[in-house]
C-alpha cells in the first residue's frame, strides 16, 4: 500500500532543511541553481501540505507522526521531537507553505541581481525548515528550539545587507529583544518540567488544573512573555519596525505572515492552559488591545511605506492577542452571557487564529506590493512616490485589494476575521469585553485611515520627475495576483452560512471538529465596524485625495497641522525606543561598567595588595638576612634566652635540672 | 583489545613524552621538522584515544582501561590510572584539542619553536595524567607538572604583559594547590595500610579509594574540604579568584589560550566532582549555598564585565567565567540532569571557547591587535571566516541546535528541580545570564563582522587559508554533532554519575541519621593496622 501523506508529513520540514544544507555546502557559487533548488523544494513542501490538509478534511484526525528520542536520561528526562498533525498545525502548514512558496517565487525577481542571492535563498530554506518545525511541535521544548531557530533566521535576514549599519543594528536589536522575551518562554519550559514532568501541551493541560503552586500558576504568563517578544506586543514591539531593514520579501514572509505570528500560535496552542488562568488572559487581552491601538496611532504618522506596514502588522497582531485573551478571560468553569467559559476560549482561539490566517495573505500581499513599488521607485518614502496607479497597474490594484481587506470592508478577507473578533468581545459580555470592543473599533478606524493615506499619497498624484516607474516582472506580479485572490476569498470560510452554501468546511468546524459551535455573526456589529472603517477611509480621502504636486516630503503632511504637537509624538513612535535605549545605556551598561571597574580595582586590586604586602614584608625582613655571622649568633643567643625564660616561667625547676 | 585497554592510557601519557625525547634530538634550526613531528605525535595521541570512545562500556560505572604498577610502594603510592564517566570525555577533549593547538601555533610562534613544541607536549601528557590518575600523589604530580609548561608558554611566547600574566597565573594556582597538598598529606597519614598477602607494604596509601574510605571528624573535614575547594575554585575560576584568567588569556599565545580554556579550566569542576564531593559529602552539602552563590555571581558578573571589554580575548575570557559558573551551579545542584548538563557545558565550552580563541588568534595573526574596534565589516573580505565565527558565537550563546544549548538547558532544568533550598531562585537568576550572553557575543560579532570596512588595514585581509580551514572545520562539526545529538555524550557519563550521586545521597543520609554535631568515629580498621 502506498504511504499516506500523513506518513510523508515529516518531509515537509525535512525538504527545506535538505535544501539548506545542500545549497550551503555545494551551490553557493551558482546563484541560479541555489534559487532553483530552494524554490523547487518549497513547492514540494507546499504540495505535501495540501495533500495532508485534504487527508485531514477527509477525516484523518490528529496524529503524532514521528517520535525521535532526543535527550533521553533514563526515566528522568525524556525529550522527543516529532511531527504533530492537528487542525491548528495543519492550518499553519497551509499558511506557512503558501506564503513561503509565493515569497520564494517573488524573490526570484526581486533578488535577481543581488550578489548574495545564494546566501539569501539558503537562509530562506533554513527559515522554512525552522518555521515548519515550530508549527509541527506538540511539545514545548521542540517548539522552543525551533522558536530560537526562526529568531536566528530573522537575525540573519534582517542583517542581510550587513554593510549597512542600520541593518546590522536592527538585526542585533531584533535578536536581543526577542531573546529577552524568549527568556520568559525558556523559564516556562523549565518550570513546566519541574512541576508537570512533561513538555507535552495536552498533558500539561490536565496537570495544570491540579497545581496550586505559585510558580506553576504563573507559568502561562511566562509563555506569554515569550509570545510578546516574537509577536511584537508592547513594550517588546520595538524590534519589528527596525526589522524592515531586511529585504522586502523577508519582511513579507517573516515579519508579517509567519514568524511574528509564532507568538499567537503558541498562545493558541496552549489556549486550554491559558484559559485556566483568567487573570493572565485579561493581561493578554489588554496588552493585545493596547498594542492594536497604540501601533495604529503610530502608523498614522509614518512616512516609510514598509514602516507603516510594520506598525500595521503590530496592530493586527494586537488584535489576534486580544481575541485569544478576551475569549479565555472568563475561565473554563465559569459562564458568561450564556456561554460556557470553555466555549468562549475556543471562540477566542478560532477568532484569533482566523485573523492570523487571513492577515497572513493580505499582509504578505501588501509587503510584496510595497517591495514592487520600492523596486520601481528606489525609495521607501511615500511622499517621494506618486502617480503609480497608471504605471504599475497590477501592483497598485492588488495593493488596493490588500488595503481594502485590511481595512475590513466586506466581503474581503479581513472583514470576516476582524468582525469575528469584534463580535467575540460583545459575546463575552463582560465590562472588559465592552472596553476592548471600543479599543478594537478605534483601531479599525485608524487602520482604514492610515492604509488609505498610504495608497492615496503613494499611488495618486503626479510621478516625481526623476523617477521612471514600470511594472515589475511576472515572477513578482504572479504572487501578488495569487495573494490578492486569497485576500478576497479566504475570509469566506469563516462564515458558517457562506461555507454551508458553498458546501465547504467552515474554519471553526475545521479547527475544532468535535466542537459544534460556529463563529457568531451579528449584522449590527458588522454594520458598525464597516461604518467606522468607512469613516476612516473618508477622512483619508478628505485629507489626501487631492494631493498637490508640491507635497514632496513628509513636511507637507496636512495631518501635521491638524494634530500639532501630537503628530510629532506619533512620528517619534511615542519615544519608546528612546526609553529602551536609555535603560540600556544608563542602567545596563552603567552596571556593566561598574562591574568592570570593580573587577579591575577591587578584586584584582586586593590580589595586587596581597602581593605588594608580601613583597613589603620581605623587604622588612631583608636586613635580617645580612650575611654577617655575628648578627646571626646574636639572634641565636637572644632566641635562646627567650626560650630559657619561657621554660623558666612555665616549668618551675627546669633550670635547676638543666644545670645539674 | 585487552592489550589496548590496558595500555591505552599509558600511551596517551607517554607518547607525548617520547615525542619530547625525539624533539630534543632535532636541531632547533629545523623548525619545520619540529612542527611536523609535534603534530604527528599529537595526532597519534588523538588517534590512539579515539577507540576509547567506542570501547568504553556505558553500563559499567567504575574505572575502565585501568592499569596499575608499582611506583613508590613503600609510601603506598602507585602508578594507578583509569577512566570513568567523569573523565572519559575530558580526556578525549584533551587529545582532540592538542593537534589543533599545534596547527594553530604553526605560523604564530616565531622563536624558540622547539621549546614551545616541547612545552605543548609536556602539557598534553600532564593534562591527560590529571584526568586519569587514581592515586593522589600521582594526581598531584601531574597537577603541578602541568603548571610549568603552561607557565613557560605564557611567560615566553606571550604578548606584551606576559611576565606579569605568567607570574600571576603561577602564584594563583600554586597558592591554591599548596593548600591541597597539605590536605592530601594530612589525609594520607590517616589512611589504612596497604596489605598484600598479609604483609604490610606501606603504612598508608595514596589510593583515591583509601581517601574515600576515610571517616574523619566533621570539623577536620571542613578544613580539608576548603583546602581542596580553594585549589579547584582558583582553577574554575570562581569569583573572586578569577582575575588571573583574563590576564592569562590575553597574554598567552593562541595555543595557550586554547589549552587554558578548553582543558585547564575543566580541572576545577572535575576536581569538585571527583574529590570534594566524594571525599567530603557532608561538608559539600553544608557549603552548597556558598558555592552556588559564588557560581551565580560568576554567571551574572562575568557576563556583565564581558559586555564592556574592548579586547576580544578579554571578552571571551570573562564569558568563560560566566559559563563555568553554570558548570558549578550544575555540579552543586546534585542531580543527574544538572550533572549531565555540567559535563556537557564543560565539553561544549571546551569546543566553542577554543574555537573563539583560535579565531581571534587568526585575526591577531593578520592585524596584530585584538581590539574589537579595530575591526568591522570583515564579512566583506573574509566571508568564510565570518560564517564560522558566527556559528561559534551562536554556539557559545547557547542557540538550540548547537552544543551550547543542551548543557545550559540541562543545568537549568536540574538546578530548578534540585532539592536544595531556594533552588528555584538560583535557577531563575542563572537564566538571566543566558540573555546577557546573547548581548555581549552578538555585539562583539556585529562590531567585527558587520558594517562597512572603516579601517584601511582591513581591506586587504585574506580569508582562511587551507590550514586554518582544516583547523576550524572539526570544531564546527562537533558543535553541530553535540547540539543535534547530545545522547552520544550523555550515554557515556550516565552510569558513573548515577553511581556517584547515589553514594553521595547515601553518605548524606548517614550523616543525617547520626545525631547532629556528633563526631564520627575514625575507621576502626585504620587503628588496628597501626
Amino acid at each position: 500500500m502506498n504511504p499516506t501523506y500523513y506518513e510523508l508529513a515529516w518531509l515537509i520540514p525535512a525538504l527545506p532543511l535538505f535544501s539548506f544544507i545542500f545549497t550551503v555546502l555545494f551551490t553557493q557559487k551558482y546563484r541560479d541553481l541555489t534559487a532553483f533548488i530552494s524554490v523547487a523544494v518549497v513547492v514540494a513542501s507546499f504540495y505535501l501540505s495540501i495533500r495532508v490538509t485534504m487527508e485531514m478534511l477527509a477525516g484523518a484526525g490528529s496524529a503524532q507522526m514521528l517520535n525521535i528520542q532526543w535527550i533521553p536520561l533514563g526515566k528522568a528526562l525524556n525529550v522527543s521531537v516529532g511531527v504533530f498533525l492537528d487542525p491548528l498545525s495543519v492550518m499553519m502548514l497551509i499558511v506557512v507553505t503558501t506564503v513561503t512558496m509565493l515569497v520564494h517565487i517573488y524573490s526570484l525577481g526581486y533578488m535577481k541581481h543581488e550578489d548574495g542571492k545564494s546566501r539569501f535563498f539558503s537562509y530562506l530554506s533554513l527559515f522554512t525548515f525552522s518555521m515548519l518545525g515550530l508549527v509541527l511541535s506538540d511539545n514545548m521544548l521542540q517548539m522552543f528550539i525551533f522558536w530560537e531557530l526562526v529568531g536566528l533566521c530573522s537575525y540573519l535576514l534582517i542583517g542581510y545587507y550587513y554593510t549597512k549599519k542600520t541593518a546590522a543594528d536592527a538585526a542585533k536589536k531584533a535578536f536581543s529583544v526577542t531573546r529577552a522575551g524568549d527568556l520568559g518562554f525558556f523559564m516556562a519550559v523549565v518550570i513546566c518540567w519541574g512541576y508537570f514532568g512533561t513538555f507535552n501541551f495536552a498533558e500539561i493541560q490536565t496537570l495544570y488544573g491540579e497545581t496550586t503552586e505559585f510558580l506553576a500558576r504563573i507559568f502561562p504568563f511566562l509563555i506569554f512573555f515569550g509570545a510578546m517578544g516574537k509577536s511584537g506586543q508592547f513594550p517588546l514591539h520595538i524590534w519589528l519596525p527596525d526589522a524592515m531593514e531586511g529585504p522586502t520579501p523577508v519582511s513579507a514572509l517573516i515579519h508579517a505572515a509567519t514568524m511574528v505570528v509564532a507568538g499567537i500560535f503558541l498562545v493558541a496552542r496552549a489556549i486550554m492552559i491559558f484559559a485556566q488562568t483568567p487573570d493572565t488572559m485579561l493581561w493578554v487581552a489588554y496588552i493585545g488591545g493596547f498594542t492594536a491601538l497604540f501601533s495604529a496611532t503610530i502608523a498614522v504618522a509614518q512616512h516609510d511605506i514598509k514602516r507603516i506596514l510594520a506598525f500595521s502588522t503590530l496592530s493586527q497582531l494586537g488584535y489576534m492577542m486580544l481575541a485569544l485573551g478576551i475569549g479565555g478571560s472568563i475561565g473554563l468553569s465559569n459562564t458568561s452571557n450564556g456561554h460556557a467559559g470553555s466555549d468562549l476560549a475556543l471562540m477566542g482561539q478560532t477568532a484569533g487564529t482566523f485573523h492570523l490566517f487571513t492577515h497572513a495573505f493580505f499582509k504578505a500581499l501588501l509587503f510584496l506590493g510595497a517591495g514592487s513599488v520600492i523596486h520601481a521607485m528606489h525609495t521607501n518614502n511615500i511622499w517621494e512616490m506618486g502617480g503609480l496607479k497608471s504605471k504599475m497597474k497590477i501592483t497598485v490594484w492588488t495593493f488596493i485589494i490588500g488595503t481594502i481587506a485590511l481595512s475590513g470592508i466586506p466581503p474581503f478577507a479581513g472583514f470576516w476575521s476582524k468582525d469575528e473578533i469584534l463580535a467575540l468581545c460583545m459575546e463575552v459580555g463582560t465590562v472588559h469585553g465592552y472596553i476592548l470592543f471600543g479599543v478594537a473599533l478605534a483601531g479599525a478606524f485608524l487602520t482604514a485611515f492610515y492604509m488609505f493615506r498610504l495608497c492615496l499619497v503613494a499611488f495618486w498624484g503626479k510621478t516625481p520627475a526623476s523617477a521612471h516607474p514600470h511594472e515589475s516582472e511576472f515572477s513578482m506580479t504572479f504572487p501578488l495576483i495569487v495573494l490578492a485572490t486569497l485576500s478576497v476569498f479566504a475570509g469566506l470560510i469563516g462564515n458558517h452560512d457562506i461555507a454551508h452554501t458553498l458546501n465547504i468546511t467552515s474554519y471553526a468546524a475545521f479547527l475544532n471538529p468535535e466542537w459544534n459551535h460556529e463563529a457568531v455573526f451579528h449584522l449590527s456589529i458588522a454594520g458598525i465596524s464597516v461604518l467606522v472603517a468607512g469613516l476612516g477611509i473618508v477622512s483619508a480621502f478628505v485629507l489626501y485625495a487631492k494631493r498637490p504636486a508640491e507635497w514632496t516630503s513628509e513636511a507637507h503632511d496636512p495631518l501635521r497641522a491638524k494634530l500639532g504637537k501630537l503628530y510629532t509624538h506619533l512620528e517619534n513612535k511615542w519615544y519608546i525606543d528612546e526609553v529602551w535605549s536609555w535603560i540600556l545605556n544608563n542602567i545596563l551598561f552603567r552596571i556593566a561598567a561598574g562591574c568592570a571597574w570593580f573587577d579591575r580595582h577591587i578584586v584584582d586590586g586586593s590580589v595586587d595588595l596581597v602581593g605588594f604586602m608580601t613583597t613589603r614584608f620581605g623587604l622588612v625582613l631583608q636586613p635580617v638576612q645580612s650575611g654577617k655571622l655575628q648578627n646571626y649568633i646574636l639572634v641565636v643567643f637572644v632566641g635562646l634566652l627567650f626560650v630559657l625564660g619561657f621554660l623558666y616561667m612555665k616549668v618551675p625547676g627546669i633550670l635547676a635540672q638543666m644545670i645539674q | 583489545m585487552e592489550t589496548y585497554s590496558a595500555i591505552v592510557l599509558s600511551l596517551l601519557i607517554f607518547v607525548p613524552l617520547a615525542g619530547v625525547a625525539i624533539l630534543s634530538f632535532i636541531p632547533r634550526s629545523q623548525e619545520n621538522t619540529i612542527k611536523t613531528v609535534t603534530l604527528g605525535v599529537a595526532s597519534l595521541v588523538f588517534i590512539l584515544s579515539v577507540p576509547m570512545y567506542f570501547a568504553y562500556d556505558i553500563s559499567n560505572p567504575d574505572m575502565q582501561f585501568a592499569y596499575i604498577a608499582n611506583w613508590i610502594p613503600n609510601w603506598g603510592a602507585y602508578y594507578s590510572i583509569g577512566v570513568d564517566g567523569l573523565s572519559l570525555l575530558l580526556i578525549l577533549l584533551t587529545t582532540f584539542i592538542m593537534p589543533l593547538a599545534v596547527i594553530a601555533s604553526w605560523k604564530s610562534v616565531h622563536f624558540h619553536v622547539k621549546g614551545f613544541m616541547i612545552s605543548l607536549l609536556l602539557l598534553d601528557a600532564g593534562m591527560v595524567g590529571v584526568f586519569c590518575a587514581r592515586d593522589m600523589l600521582l594526581f598531584y604530580v601531574f597537577w603541578e607538572a602541568m603548571l610549568v609548561p603552561m607557565y613557560l608558554i605564557i611567560g615566553i611566547w606571550g604578548h606584551e604583559q606576559r611576565i606579569r600574566a605568567a607570574v600571576t597565573f603561577f602564584i594563583y594556582t600554586m597558592a591554591g594547590s599548596l593548600f591541597m597538598l597539605v590536605a592530601i598529606i594530612y589525609m594520607y597519614f590517616q589512611t589504612a595500610a596497604v596489605v598484600v598477602d598479609g604483609t604490610v607494604i606501606s603504612n598508608h596509601s595514596f589510593a583515591i579509594q583509601s581517601f574515600m574510605a576515610l571517616q574523619l571528624p566533621y570539623d577536620t573535614q571542613v578544613y580539608l574540604f576548603w583546602a581542596f575547594a580553594l585549589a579547584f575554585m582558583v582553577k574554575v575560576p570562581m569569583f573572586p579568584f578569577h582575575t588571573w584568567l583574563p590576564l592569562a588569556h590575553v597574554e598567552a599565545p593562541t595555543a595557550g589560550s586554547v589549552d587554558l580554556a578548553a582543558i585547564l579550566l575543566k580541572m576545577g569542576p572535575y576536581g569538585f566532582m571527583r574529590f570534594c564531593i566524594s571525599f567530603f559529602p557532608a561538608v559539600s552539602e553544608q557549603y552548597t549555598p556558598v558555592i552556588i552563590v559564588l557560581a551565580l555571581v560568576g554567571i551574572i558578573y562575568g557576563a556583565l564585565v564581558a559586555m564592556v571589554q574592548p579586547d576580544a580575548k578579554k571578552l571571551i575570557a570573562y564569558s568563560s567565567v560566566s559559563h563555568l559558573g553554570f558548570v558549578m551551579l550544575g555540579i552543586y545542584s546534585m542531580n543527574i540532569q544538572s550533572w549531565q548538563g555540567a559535563m556537557l557545558i564543560m565539553v561544549g565550552h571546551g569546543i566553542s571557547t577554543s574555537a573563539l580563541f583560535l579565531m581571534v588568534g587568526l585575526l591577531y595573526d593578520r592585524r596584530h591587535t585584538r581590539l574589537i574596534e579595530e575591526f568591522g565589516g570583515l564579512w566583506k573580505v573574509m566571508p568564510v571566516f565570518s560564517v564560522i565565527f558566527m556559528i561559534v558565537c551562536l554556539s557559545s550563546l547557547g542557540l538550540p541546535g548547537t552544543n551550547g544549548f543542551v548543557g545550559e538547558f540541562l543545568v537549568l532544568i536540574g538546578s530548578f528541580n534540585s532539592s536544595l533550598d531556594h533552588a528555584r531562585l538560583y535557577a531563575t537568576i542563572a537564566m538571566l545570564g543566558v540573555i546577557l550572553g546573547a548581548v555581549y557575543l552578538l555585539w562583539m560579532y556585529q562590531r567585527i563582522a558587520f558594517g562597512e570596512i572603516k579601517n584601511e588595514k582591513n581591506k586587504s585581509l585574506k580569508d582562511l587559508s587551507l590550514r586554518e580551514y582544516a583547523l576550524l572545520i572539526p570544531f564546527v562539526l562537533l558543535i553541530f554533532w553535540f547540539g543535534v545529538y547530545p545522547k552520544t555524550l550523555t550515554d557515556k557519563t550516565e552510569a558513573t554519575m548515577q553511581k556517584n550521586l547515589k553514594s553521595y545521597k547515601t553518605a548524606i543520609e548517614n550523616v543525617k541519621t547520626t545525631a547532629p554535631g556528633s563526631e564520627m568515629k575514625k575507621n576502626v580498621n585504620n587503628l588496628q593496622v597501626k
